[in-house]
C-alpha cells in the first residue's frame, strides 16, 4: 500500500476549487466573506486567526463568527492573542473549541468563565515567540486570517508599521499547503513595499472599515506618580548605570515610562548619555521621546508600531527599523528573538511576588496569559557573546566550587509593596496556585520564574538576588523589600542588616539618592502635549490623550 | 538637549500644589501667611461623614509684594475636595478681602482652583461663595484691583467660575478651565451627547483657557509657567475694569454682541469660526503667543475690543411678557397693593411696583425658571436700565429659580460670565445708593440665585421658599457618600438639610415674611443698607459658627508666623 | 474616619525649632504631614486623621522605622491622610521632616 505524500496539497487543492466554485478567485467581495471562509474552513480545522497585541483581523473574525456552526465546528485557534468580544463569540457558537494562545487581555473575566462553563478547552497558555515556534512544529495553521494595510492587484501585502506577526504565522501557513486570507484596509496599483510576497497569499479581500488598531503602549506621563519617580532613580542610578546596561527591553507600564522619561534629566545628571540604554527592543513608547531627542537612543527594533507615533518613527529613520518607502517595519518574533539573546536587560512590573521571587499576573476571575515578558524575563541560556553586564552579573551569581563561568542576563521586577486598595503585592503563595487548580491546569501560571530575576525594585530598595547564595537568604532579601506587607513585616531586622552590609539590599540612601528630588519635576515630559512638543509636532496621539 | 520651554525647567501652574503656586507667583520669599495650617482652621463639618479634614481647609491665604508693591493672595488647593468652598475655605476668602478694603493693597490675587460650592458642605457653602462674590465686588468698588488668575489642574467651575467674572481681570493658563457648569454635570444632567465630559478635546475647546479669552471671558493668556502667570498678574493689575457705571455698560454691550454674533453656536470651534479666526482647526494646537496674535480680530469682533462698546439696546425693555398669574400673581398683589406692572417673561420678572414710598423696581424670577444667558443678559439690562433712568429707586429681587440652565451652548458661551456681569451690576446699584432687597418665593438654587437674589443688601423669604444647592441623590452619587448617610445629616444638619429653616439658621435668609407682604418690604426699604451680615447671622443662630470669627482673624492680619 | 496618636523615641539631637512645615494634600491616596516643634524633648509626638480605617498597625511599624532613621525628637507630626500607601506615606514623612530642618 504506497503512502499518499502530497495529501495535504491534494487536500488544499479540494477547498480552493470549492471557492472557486462558488464563484470566489483571489479577490472576493466583503459581504462574500463568509461564504469564503465557510467553503475553505473545515470543521476540526486549525485556524490561524491574526490577534495580534496591536492589530486584529477583525473583519474575517467577524465573518467566521457569521458562520453556521452546523457546518463548521470544533475549529483549533491558534493566535496570539484573544482581544475582542469577536473571539469570544467564536468559542460561544461553537465555531470554535479549542485554543491556543498566548495573551487575553481585554477577554480575561469572559476567558474564565468560558472555561469554567466548559466551553472552551485550552491547549496551552504560552510566550509569544514560544507560539511562533509551535507553528513550526506541532502547531501549524492550516488556515490563517490575517490583516494588512493594502494589497496590490497581484497580491502582495504591505503591513506597514503593524508588521507584527503576519510574516512568521503566513510562511508558517503557506509553505505547508495552508490557505492564507488576507483582509487589506484598500487595494493599491503599488503597495509602499512587499512585506509579504503575494505567492504567500491565497485569498484578498478589503475589509469594510480599517482593521482594529488599539494604542496599548502611549502612557500619560499626568499619570505617574512620585513612587514610581523614586523607583526609576534607584533603577537608573542602581542597576542601569552599574551594570552599564545598554541593551534593554521595558515592559510596559507606568513604572518603566518613568525610567523613560528621567533618562534625559536625571540620567543626564549622572553623566550616563552615551553610557547606557542605547539600543532597544522595544515598541515605539511615545515616552521613549525625550530620551531620543535628548541624544540617549541609537537604535529601537520594534515587535509592532505605536498608534500616533508612525509620523515620528519615519522622521527618525537613523534610529527605527525603516524601510526604504519610508515606514516602521515591525516584526514580533524576531523582536522577541532580540529581546531574548540580544538584549542584557528585561525590566517589567508584575501584580504578585512570592518568597522564591516568582511572579504572577494570575488571578483566579481572569485568564490573562503571559504576552511577551516569560521570553524576555527569563536568562538565555544559549547566549554567548559577551558584555560588561552580562559578565558581572554572571560573576555576581557565583558559578559555584569549580564550575566553569557563565554570563547573566538582568532581569528585574518593579513592584511597589502595596497595590489597591492596600492589596500586598508580596505574598507567601501565589494565587497562580488557586488558578490552577480551579482550571485544570498542569502547572500554576507562573510569568517570570524566580531563579530568573536578578533583581527586584520596590519604593523601599533594591534586593541583588544573583549575590543571594541560599533560597533562605533569597526569601530574606524580599523581606528586606517587601515593605509593611505581611511578608515585609515578617523579616528579621539584624538578617537585613546583614544582607545590606554585603549589598544584596539597598534602600535609596544607600544608593546616595535624595528622596526629595523623587518629584514630577524630575520627569522630562509632564504631559502628553510635553511629549508632542518634544518630538516638535511629529507625534500625533489619538484622541483619548489629546486635550486639543 | 532638552527641547524649548518644557520639561523639569518648566514651574507648571497645573502641576503646582496651592503653596508652590502662590509663591511662583509673588515675589521669591515675599510670601506671609495667614492663619496657616498649624492654626488648624478646619472644616467642622466633615468627620461627620468620615472625611480627612485638611489643616487650612484647602485655600491658603496672606500677603506678599508683587513687583516690589505689596499684595494680598489667595490659592486654593483643588486636589482637597476638588477646591471646593466649605464654611472655613469661604470665610477665609471673605477675610482677605475685607482686610483689603481696609488696606487698600495694590492688588489682591485670586489663584482660583476649583469646583465652586463644597457639596459635602452643601448649604453652608453655598452662602459661603456669595459672601465671597460680595466681597470681591466690595473690594472693587473701594477701588482695589481684584485679579484672578487660572490655571490649576481641576479648573474654576460652580461657583467660583462666577467669582473669577466678579474680578476685575482674569488671567488664564492654556490648559486651565473656566465654566460654570462643569462636564461631568452636563453629561450627568443632560446626557453624554449634550457634552461628552471623556471627550478632552471638546472638554478644552468648551472651558479652556484659549476659548476663554477668544470669547473675552479671559483678559489675559499664559503659558503653563508660574513666571508668565506672574508677569500676566503684572500686567493685569494695571488695567483692572473699574466698578462704574460706564465700565459695566461696556461689558454690558460686549455680551450683547457675543450672542450676537455667536449666539446660534453651539461648539466653541463653531464660535471660532464665526469669529472669523484663521485656520481654526488649528488654533488647539499652537502655542500661546501664536495663538494671541493670530486671533487679535476675531476676538475684537467677539465685542472685546473697546471701540466695539455700543450703547446696550433697549430690547430688554422692549419684550412684554405677561402679567404674573398664580401664586406669583398673588405675591405680587400682597407686595404692593397699590399695584405694580410687574411681567413674566418665560421665567423672568420685570417691572416695578408702587410702594409705599414710591415706585420699586422688581427683577427677578418665577416658576422655578432656569437661568441662562439670555436671561442673566435681559436682567442685567434692567438693572443698568433703573440705575441709568431712576437714580436711588429701591430694587425688590424675587427668586424662584431652580437653578443655572444646564447646557453645552451656555458654557460655550461664557454663563458663568453673565451672571458675574448680572452681580457686578447689583453690587453698582448698591454703591449708587439703590437700596437692594431678595425675597425667595419658590426654589432658589445655585446658579439661580447666586448673582442676583444672593447678592442683595438683605435676602428675606416667605414661607414655603426652598433654597436647596442639589438633591441628596444626586449629591450622593457626586460626592460617594451612601445616601443614607446624608439622609441622616439632613434631618439633623442646617449645612444640608435643604429648606428655609437650614437657611435661616446658616443666616443666609434674614427673616420669613408674613403677610401683608407690603408691611415688611416698606420696613426693609427703610432700613440703611449695611455690610454682609450672614456670618454674623450664622453665628448668632449657631448655624456657622466658624465663618465670622474666621473672617475676623483673616481680615485683622493675624500673622501665622 | 480613624483617629491614631504615637509617642516615638527617636535617637539623636533633638530637632530644632522651626517654623512649621506642611507638605502634601489630602486627597485620595496621597496626605499632608504637618511638622511642627513638639512639647516632649526626647520623643516625637504623631497625630493621624484617616479615611482608611483598621491599619494601625502599619501606621505603628512605619512610624517606628520613620523615628529610627530620621533624627525627629523634640517635633510633633500631624497626619490627614486619604488612604496612602506606605510608599506614599513614608515618602512625604521624609519630605515633611528634611524641608522643616533645612529651614534657616
Amino acid at each position: 500500500m504506497t503512502r499518499v505524500w502530497d495529501g495535504a496539497r491534494q487536500h488544499r487543492r479540494a477547498r480552493l476549487e470549492r471557492a472557486r466554485a462558488a464563484g470566489m478567485e483571489r479577490w472576493v467581495e466583503a459581504d462574500r466573506a463568509t461564504a469564503l471562509l465557510e467553503a475553505i474552513v473545515e470543521s476540526g480545522d486549525r485556524v490561524c486567526l491574526e490577534g495580534d497585541n496591536q492589530k486584529q483581523a477583525d473583519f474575517l473574525a467577524r465573518a467566521l463568527a457569521r458562520a453556521d456552526p452546523a457546518h463548521l465546528h470544533d475549529l483549533h485557534l491558534v493566535m496570539s492573542v484573544l482581544a475582542l468580544p469577536e473571539h469570544v463569540e467564536l468559542f460561544e457558537r461553537g465555531i470554535a473549541r479549542r485554543l491556543d494562545f498566548s495573551f487575553s487581555g481585554p477577554q480575561s473575566v469572559r476567558l474564565a468563565q468560558l472555561v469554567k462553563e466548559g466551553s472552551i478547552e485550552i491547549g496551552a497558555i504560552h510566550t509569544y515567540l514560544e507560539l511562533y515556534a509551535r507553528y513550526f512544529v506541532d502547531l501549524t495553521p492550516r488556515i490563517a486570517l490575517v490583516a494588512a494595510l493594502a494589497a496590490d492587484s497581484e497580491g502582495n501585502l504591505y503591513t506597514g508599521p503593524n508588521t507584527e506577526e503576519t510574516p512568521a504565522i503566513v510562511e508558517a501557513t503557506a509553505f505547508r499547503d495552508g490557505i492564507v486570507v488576507a483582509q487589506v484596509n484598500e487595494r493599491v496599483e503599488r503597495v509602499p513595499r512587499v512585506d509579504v510576497p503575494a505567492g504567500w497569499v491565497d485569498f484578498l479581500t478589503v475589509a469594510p472599515s480599517p482593521s482594529f488598531i488599539e494604542p496599548l503602549f502611549t502612557r500619560d506621563p499626568a499619570q505617574i506618580g512620585e513612587v514610581q519617580v523614586l523607583m526609576a532613580m534607584m533603577v537608573v542610578k542602581g542597576i542601569y548605570a552599574e551594570y552599564e546596561v545598554d541593551r534593554l527591553n521595558h515592559g510596559i507600564g507606568f513604572d518603566s515610562a518613568a525610567i523613560e522619561l528621567i533618562l534625559p534629566t536625571y540620567g543626564q545628571e549622572l553623566g550616563l548619555k552615551g553610557r547606557i540604554c542605547r539600543h532597544w527592543a522595544l515598541n515605539p513608547h511615545p515616552t521613549l521621546i525625550p530620551a531620543i531627542e535628548a541624544g540617549f537612543v541609537e537604535s529601537v527594533h520594534c515587535f509592532g508600531s505605536e498608534l500616533g507615533m508612525e509620523p515620528y518613527v519615519a522622521a527618525r529613520p537613523d534610529v527605527f527599523f525603516t524601510g526604504q518607502d519610508g515606514s516602521l517595519r515591525s516584526n514580533r518574533a524576531l523582536c522577541q528573538t532580540a529581546g531574548h539573546y540580544a538584549c542584557d536587560l528585561f525590566i517589567g512590573s508584575t501584580l504578585q511576588l512570592d518568597l522564591a521571587g516568582n511572579s504572577s499576573t494570575a488571578t483566579t476571575s481572569r485568564i490573562t496569559g503571559f504576552g511577551g515578558a516569560p521570553n524576555m524575563g527569563a536568562d538565555a541560556r544559549g547566549r554567548r557573546h559577551p558584555s560588561a553586564a552580562w559578565l558581572k552579573a554572571g560573576r555576581e551569581a557565583g558559578a559555584g566550587p569549580g564550575a566553569i563561568p557563565r554570563g547573566r542576563k538582568l532581569v528585574v521586577q518593579l513592584l511597589e509593596t502595596f497595590r489597591e486598595h492596600m492589596e500586598p503585592a508580596f505574598v507567601e503563595r501565589l494565587d497562580a496556585w488557586d488558578l490552577a487548580d480551579a482550571t485544570g491546569m498542569e502547572l500554576p501560571p507562573v510569568m517570570i520564574y524566580g531563579d530568573d530575576v536578578s533583581h527586584v525594585v520596590t519604593e523601599e530598595g533594591i534586593a541583588n538576588l544573583l549575590l543571594c547564595r541560599s533560597a533562605e537568604e533569597r526569601a530574606e532579601a524580599i523581606r528586606g523589600v517587601a515593605g509593611y506587607t505581611p511578608v515585609g513585616r515578617g523579616r528579621s531586622r539584624t538578617a537585613v542588616d546583614a544582607l545590606r552590609a554585603r549589598n544584596i539590599v539597598r534602600r535609596p540612601e544607600d544608593l546616595g539618592i535624595d528622596v526629595r528630588r523623587a518629584t514630577r519635576d524630575l520627569l522630562a515630559a509632564r504631559s502628553v502635549k510635553d511629549l508632542v512638543r518634544w518630538s516638535g509636532g511629529l507625534y500625533d496621539p489619538p484622541r483619548r490623550f489629546r486635550s486639543w | 538637549m532638552t527641547a524649548p520651554g518644557h520639561g523639569s525647567t518648566r514651574a507648571s501652574c497645573r502641576e503646582s500644589s496651592a503653596r508652590r503656586r502662590i509663591a511662583g507667583v509673588l515675589d521669591p520669599g515675599s510670601f506671609r501667611e495667614t492663619l496657616g495650617p498649624a492654626e488648624r482652621a478646619q472644616s467642622p463639618h466633615l468627620a461627620a461623614l468620615g472625611l480627612p479634614a485638611a489643616f487650612d481647609d484647602g485655600v491658603v491665604v496672606g500677603a506678599g509684594l508683587l513687583g516690589g508693591a505689596p499684595v494680598l493672595a489667595a490659592s486654593q488647593e483643588g486636589a482637597f475636595l476638588g477646591g471646593s468652598v466649605g464654611e472655613v475655605h469661604g470665610a477665609k476668602l471673605v477675610g482677605l478681602l475685607r482686610r483689603a478694603e481696609r488696606e487698600r493693597p495694590g492688588a489682591v490675587l485670586l489663584l482660583l482652583d476649583s469646583g465652586g460650592v463644597r457639596l459635602q458642605e452643601a448649604n453652608a457653602g453655598l452662602v459661603a461663595v456669595s459672601e465671597v462674590m460680595r466681597a470681591v465686588l466690595s473690594a472693587r468698588a473701594a477701588g482695589v484691583p481684584v485679579v484672578a488668575l487660572v490655571g490649576g489642574a481641576w479648573g474654576c467651575f460652580g461657583g467660583m467660575g462666577i467669582v473669577a467674572r466678579c474680578c476685575g481681570a482674569i488671567a488664564m493658563c492654556e490648559d486651565g478651565r473656566l465654566g460654570l457648569s462643569g462636564p461631568e454635570v452636563i453629561e450627568a444632567t443632560q446626557g453624554v451627547e449634550e457634552l461628552d465630559a471623556a471627550d478632552r478635546a471638546l472638554v478644552w475647546r468648551t472651558y479652556g483657557g484659549k476659548h476663554r479669552y477668544l470669547i473675552g471671558e479671559a483678559d489675559r493668556l499664559a503659558q503653563d509657567d508660574l513666571g508668565d502667570l506672574r508677569a500676566a498678574a503684572q500686567h493685569l493689575v494695571a488695567r483692572v475694569r473699574p466698578l462704574d457705571l460706564a465700565a459695566l455698560e461696556a461689558e454690558h454691550a460686549m455680551l450683547v454682541r457675543r450672542l450676537e454674533v455667536a449666539g446660534a453656536c453651539r461648539d466653541a470651534a463653531e464660535v471660532w469660526r464665526v469669529a472669523g479666526a484663521r485656520d481654526p482647526d488649528r488654533l488647539p494646537l499652537v502655542e500661546v503667543d501664536e495663538f494671541v496674535a493670530s486671533i487679535a480680530d476675531a476676538r475684537a469682533r467677539l465685542g472685546s475690543a473697546p471701540s466695539s462698546a455700543a450703547p446696550p439696546r433697549a430690547g430688554a425693555g422692549a419684550e412684554v411678557g405677561t402679567p404674573p398669574t398664580g401664586r406669583t400673581g398673588a405675591l405680587l398683589a400682597d407686595l404692593f397693593p397699590r399695584g405694580h406692572e410687574v411681567r413674566d417673561r418665560a421665567g423672568l420678572l420685570v417691572g416695578a411696583g408702587r410702594g409705599s414710598s414710591g415706585e420699586v423696581a422688581v427683577l427677578g424670577s418665577a416658576g422655578g425658571a432656569e437661568l441662562g444667558v439670555e436671561g442673566a443678559l435681559a436682567l442685567a439690562g434692567e438693572l443698568l436700565r433703573v440705575v441709568r433712568d431712576h437714580p436711588g429707586r429701591p430694587v425688590l429681587v424675587l427668586v424662584d429659580s431652580r437653578g443655572q440652565r444646564m447646557s453645552r451652548r451656555d458654557e460655550v458661551l461664557g454663563l458663568n460670565g453673565f451672571l458675574g456681569h448680572l452681580a457686578a451690576t447689583v453690587e453698582l446699584a448698591r454703591r449708587r445708593g439703590h437700596r437692594i432687597v431678595a425675597l425667595v418665593h419658590g426654589d432658589a438654587v445655585s446658579g439661580g440665585v447666586l448673582p442676583l437674589g444672593f447678592m442683595a443688601d438683605e435676602v428675606h423669604a416667605v414661607e414655603g421658599a426652598n433654597p436647596w444647592v442639589m438633591s441628596l441623590p444626586a449629591m450622593a452619587r457626586v460626592t460617594k457618600l451612601p445616601l443614607g448617610r446624608l439622609e441622616a445629616l439632613s434631618r439633623t444638619s442646617p449645612v444640608f438639610a435643604p429648606g428655609l429653616e437650614a437657611f435661616l439658621g446658616l443666616g443666609a435668609i434674614e427673616s420669613v415674611w408674613r403677610p401683608p407682604l407690603h408691611e415688611p418690604l416698606a420696613a426693609a426699604l427703610a432700613r440703611p443698607a449695611g455690610p454682609d451680615l450672614r456670618a454674623q447671622r450664622g453665628l448668632e443662630r449657631g448655624g456657622r459658627l466658624l465663618a465670622a470669627p474666621v473672617a475676623l482673624r483673616v481680615a485683622g492680619g493675624a500673622n501665622a508666623r | 474616619m480613624e483617629r491614631l496618636a504615637f509617642d516615638l523615641e527617636s535617637a539623636g539631637a533633638p530637632a530644632p525649632q522651626r517654623p512649621p512645615v506642611v507638605v502634601g494634600a489630602v486627597a485620595s491616596g496621597n496626605l499632608e504631614v504637618l511638622v511642627e516643634p513638639g512639647d516632649a524633648p526626647g520623643r516625637c509626638h504623631v497625630e493621624i486623621a484617616t479615611s482608611a480605617r483598621g491599619f494601625g498597625e502599619i501606621w505603628g511599624a512605619v512610624l517606628q522605622d520613620f523615628a529610627a532613621r530620621h533624627p525627629i525628637a523634640g517635633l510633633a507630626l500631624s497626619v490627614n491622610d486619604g488612604g496612602a500607601t506606605p510608599a506614599v506615606v513614608a515618602l512625604r514623612l521624609a519630605q515633611a521632616v528634611e524641608e522643616y530642618l533645612a529651614q534657616p
